[in-house]
């Protein structure tokens, strides 16, 4: 597992990288339900393709900071019933993968607080 | 949205042609599960947009695939060479690589300063603008406000004053190597030469003259012999001989150092491939093909070249220095020499990585751990 300074150094995070970890944060997903948890959490804005998706996951894979669930593709069907395809594999959070969005997040915060101290939050229409 | 279109069978062609453009081991790990996640785009953007809705996904996917599949490659061949670089400094091999990266320094370093040399004395132009203008040189000394020298008379150091009745073109007399100098043509009757040389000029084969000319000569001094005779081409190859040989001498120790830094580059391949053939057995065996194994032994190989060839790169802008302050005309940095030089030597390392990384081919798993 990563150490937390080392987490620190991975920031900012790559967009598709975060939509990724949050689409992961409150369940297991396999590739294309991440695509459809992010396009479903960004209101269709953002649609992740197949090459960003993959090649992340790998990275993300390599760091540590999610898992592929080999152990529950055996209770696949009980997750998602209507999964026509045997060849979906599940991908999990890590407590590391957990901290790097939070660290994320609380950067984004910091940013967005920033600007609104500076007056540039947009008009609420 | 749970859709049911058929995606065809083009379509499906065309995005594992796209997904063949990933490396090997990221389409073997990701390739499945891209395809099902194509087909649920496709057929969600078909059923949801229409034509317009597959056009974009389409574009995008181009798009997609042409970054991630660059980044990809661009990161696996990062890997690779952090992996070659420790294992060939690694101990006991780094003594190994040492000496092939000096011999293959020096030996591109000699090869272009040579050929620099070859380039400047005998293949470019003469590195002196308007060399035809130089003929004359004596006429134009004598006169250089352009006055008509025929009739003047010139007066030598012995007080021998002379008449000029014509001017002729400059002549590289002793050398075609050297420059025209000032020179007059003096009368045999003033000054009578052991022997003399008869120029003539014919539009008919030169060969077949030479009787005529023979007979003419003894009509004039039947005491007088005649020897040697030869054409012109015949005069001026003899003259360019011991260039040509000195040519031939030196492109010689070109090729032999040339040849020492590629047998250099394929023994530390060689020797590369021969220490690890018990690595190279274990990746076949983890399911690696000899395809894939020869391109990693490769890599190696090939990072070691790009290193020695910029170290000779450096050697050779040395060599140029040092050889330009002592040959007239010839420039430390010759632009085309350099491309041309480099681009060979590059395609003969590969070569010579080549085929010592096809041993890997011949390696047999089962026998090598087994024996290991």
């Amino acid at each position: 597992m990563a150490l937390h300074e080392d987490l620190e150094s991975l920031l900012p995070l790559p967009p598709a990288t975060f939509h990724i970890l949050v689409a992961l944060s409150d369940a297991d997903r396999h590739g294309y339900g991440i695509m459809q948890e992010v396009a479903q959490r960004t209101a269709g804005r953002t649609k992740l393709n197949p090459g960003t998706l993959y090649t992340t996951i790998q990275r993300l894979l390599e760091r540590g900071l999610i898992v592929e669930l080999s152990a529950i593709r055996e209770g696949r069907e009980r997750r998602d019933p209507d999964d026509d395809d045997e060849r979906r594999r599940y991908y999990r959070l890590t407590p590391s993968g957990r901290r790097v969005a939070q660290l994320e997040l609380a950067r984004l915060t910091e940013l967005v607080a920033l600007g609104r101290r500076a007056g540039l939050a947009p008009e609420k229409g | 949205m749970k859709t049911t279109a058929r995606v065809p069978s083009w379509a499906d062609r065309l995005y594992g042609a796209l997904l063949r453009t990933y490396p090997a081991p990221f389409r073997e790990e990701y390739a499945g599960e891209m395809r099902a996640m194509f087909r649920s785009r496709w057929r969600e953007e078909r059923a949801s947009r229409g034509v317009p809705g597959v056009t974009r996904l389409w574009l995008g996917l181009f798009l997609d695939t042409l970054r991630t599949a660059g980044r990809e490659h661009g990161e696996m061949l990062g890997r690779d060479l952090r992996y070659a670089w420790r294992s060939l400094t690694s101990r006991p091999s780094w003594a190994f690589t040492a000496a092939a990266l000096l011999t293959l320094a020096l030996g591109i370093g000699a090869v272009t300063a040579i050929f620099t040399i070859v380039h400047a004395v005998l293949l470019a132009p003469l590195p002196y603008h308007g060399a035809d203008r130089v003929v004359r040189g004596l006429a134009r000394q004598l006169w250089p406000h352009g006055e008509d020298p025929v009739g003047r008379r010139v007066q030598l150091g012995n007080k021998q004053v002379f008449t000029i009745v014509g001017v002729v073109g400059d002549v590289r007399q002793l050398s075609l190597a050297e420059d025209p100098t000032p020179t007059m043509y003096i009368s045999t009757s003033w000054f009578l030469w052991p022997t003399m040389t008869l120029v003539v000029r014919t539009q008919d084969e030169p060969t077949a003259l030479a009787q005529e000319v023979r007979q003419t000569v003894t009509r004039l001094d039947p005491h007088q012999p005649v020897s040697d005779f030869q054409t012109m081409r015949t005069a001026v190859a003899g003259n360019a001989a011991a260039p040509r040989l000195n040519t031939v001498l030196v492109a010689s120790f070109a090729v032999l150092a040339l040849l020492l830094a590629v047998v250099g580059v394929a023994g530390v391949v060689g020797y590369g491939v021969g220490q690890r053939t018990r690595e190279i057995a274990v990746r076949l065996a983890l399911g690696s093909t000899p395809g894939r194994a020869v391109r990693h032994v490769l890599r190696g190989g090939l990072l070691m070249c790009a290193t020695g060839i910029l170290l000779g790169i450096g050697a050779a802008l040395a060599l140029g220095r040092a050889l330009s302050s002592v040959l007239y005309g010839v420039g430390a940095y010759d632009p085309a020499t350099f491309v041309v030089t480099t681009a060979v030597l590059f395609a003969i390392a590969i070569l010579a990585c080549w085929l010592p990384a096809q041993r890997v081919t011949r390696i047999e798993p089962s026998l090598t751990l087994r024996d290991g």
